[in-house]
């Protein structure tokens, strides 16, 4: 068995001449595609890994200020609560303080109408009597003497 | 058994065969195209055939090349699965270093898995069934490494590897008659490349064409037009044996390359 020395030249020329030719279009450029690719997925994951949590983030702020805007309406809320009450216990005072004046009004003007119908009771009184004297004694004393009697009469009934 | 179709067969077709051809054609032969061309095609049917098979390839990769597209076609996606799957069986035996020898294991590989397949398809033989195809891809292999070892460790690590890396006297004792063995190793580790892969080949087309003709003869005895293709079950595990011997070649190729580069210890 001898090895024929031009065959295994020749060969091993030829397979330098693929192995060149295979570096320039396949092993080189298709590899560096490839790592082109995975380099744009794990850039494109990365991307959506940061979305996701920029997304997360924003949820995050955004319950915060929902948080932060319920906590200021049941402040606002709890502070109407208080002003109302406030104003209520004002309007409660208010109307108290009216009441009593008007009570004590009242009282004065009842007074008042009182005293005004115990003189017009005291004047009618005073008419009866006369119009009932001058029927007994049947005698027309003048005016001013009548009325000075009969309240000489009264006077003496108050004191007794 | 083996015996009787292996004397069968060479009765049959030796006087078919071109006879006298040299290389690792075994003693039997199927007439093949070839068989109609002078001494001279015969001659170089290995590299003639290799020949075609780098023309394959080289078309089909720049097929590959010009169309290629960030997301792609099938074509492409064969091409390029083809391409990452070798990537990332010799990532496992060479890690970062991968991609400065990828290009060369790389085409090792898919070149004799072609070849191997080549025998198989063509029904005639493979040109990895001559030693002339195998030593040279092996010399090649054996060149490869010497370059890499010189560039990567430099002339005096190399050397003194070769002597053993002795470390104290005992060591120095024996690096003298460590030396020629290593550098045998070094010789012999292609050598054994070239011939596992040449003997594999030859086999497997001896064996086709023993049951070929034992087909053939078994057909003529029951009057049959043509033979029984007793070969069939033989081509199938052909199939097999190519591939598991390309994959061979390659592993032991980068395995060859990563004792030549330097180790971790060694930075």
């Amino acid at each position: 068995m001898d090895i024929q020395i031009p065959l295994l030249l020749t060969h091993a020329l030829g397979f330098i001449l693929t192995l060149f030719i295979l570096k320039k279009y396949a092993w080189g450029p298709l590899l560096q595609l490839m790592d082109d690719r995975r380099e744009k997925i794990v850039k494109e994951f990365q991307s959506i890994e940061d979305g996701k949590a920029n997304v997360e983030k924003l949820t995050a702020e955004y319950q915060e200020k929902l948080n932060e805007i319920d906590n200021e309406r049941r402040e606002k809320i709890v502070e109407a609560v208080t002003e109302g009450k406030k104003i209520a216990e004002d309007i409660k005072s208010t109307a108290l303080v009216e009441a009593k004046s008007l009570g004590v009004k009242a009282k004065a003007e009842l007074e008042g109408e009182v005293a005004k119908a115990k003189v017009q009771l005291k004047n009618d009184m005073v008419y009866i009597t006369l119009k009932a004297a001058e029927k007994i004694v049947n005698e027309k004393l003048d005016d001013e003497k009548h009325r000075q009697l009969i309240a000489n009469f009264i006077g003496d009934l108050k004191e007794a | 058994m083996l015996d009787f179709i292996y004397n069968t067969a060479n009765n049959l077709l030796l006087p078919l065969a071109s006879g006298g051809e040299s290389g690792g054609s075994g003693e039997v032969h199927i007439p093949d195209i070839f068989s109609l061309f002078g001494h001279t095609v015969q001659y170089w049917k290995p590299v003639i055939l290799a020949s075609f098979i780098s023309l394959f390839m080289s078309i089909v990769v720049y097929m590959a090349y010009r169309k290629r597209e960030l997301i792609p076609g099938p074509f492409q996606n064969v091409v390029e699965l083809m391409v990452e799957s070798m990537y990332d069986f010799i990532y496992k035996i060479l890690g970062k270093d991968t991609k400065e020898h990828i290009p060369f294991l790389g085409t090792l590989f898919f070149y004799i898995l072609i070849s191997n397949f080549a025998g198989i398809l063509t029904g005639s033989f493979a040109p990895t069934s001559w030693l002339e195809v195998t030593a040279s891809m092996a010399i090649l292999v054996f060149l490869y490494v010497q370059y890499l070892s010189f560039t990567k460790l430099g002339f005096k690590k190399y050397f003194f590897h070769l002597l053993g890396e002795p470390k104290d006297a005992s060591g120095w004792a024996v690096s003298p008659l460590l030396f020629p063995i290593h550098l045998f190793g070094e010789i012999v580790k292609p050598s054994s490349l070239a011939l596992r892969l040449y003997g594999n080949m030859t086999g497997e087309h001896i064996l086709i064409t023993a049951f070929v003709s034992l087909g053939v003869m078994l057909g003529a005895m029951i009057s049959s037009p043509v033979g029984i293709p007793l070969q069939l079950p033989f081509m199938f595990l052909g199939i097999l044996v190519s591939a598991i011997q390309a994959l061979v070649f390659a592993l032991l190729s980068a395995i060859y390359i990563s004792m030549a580069l330097p180790h971790e210890e060694e930075h």
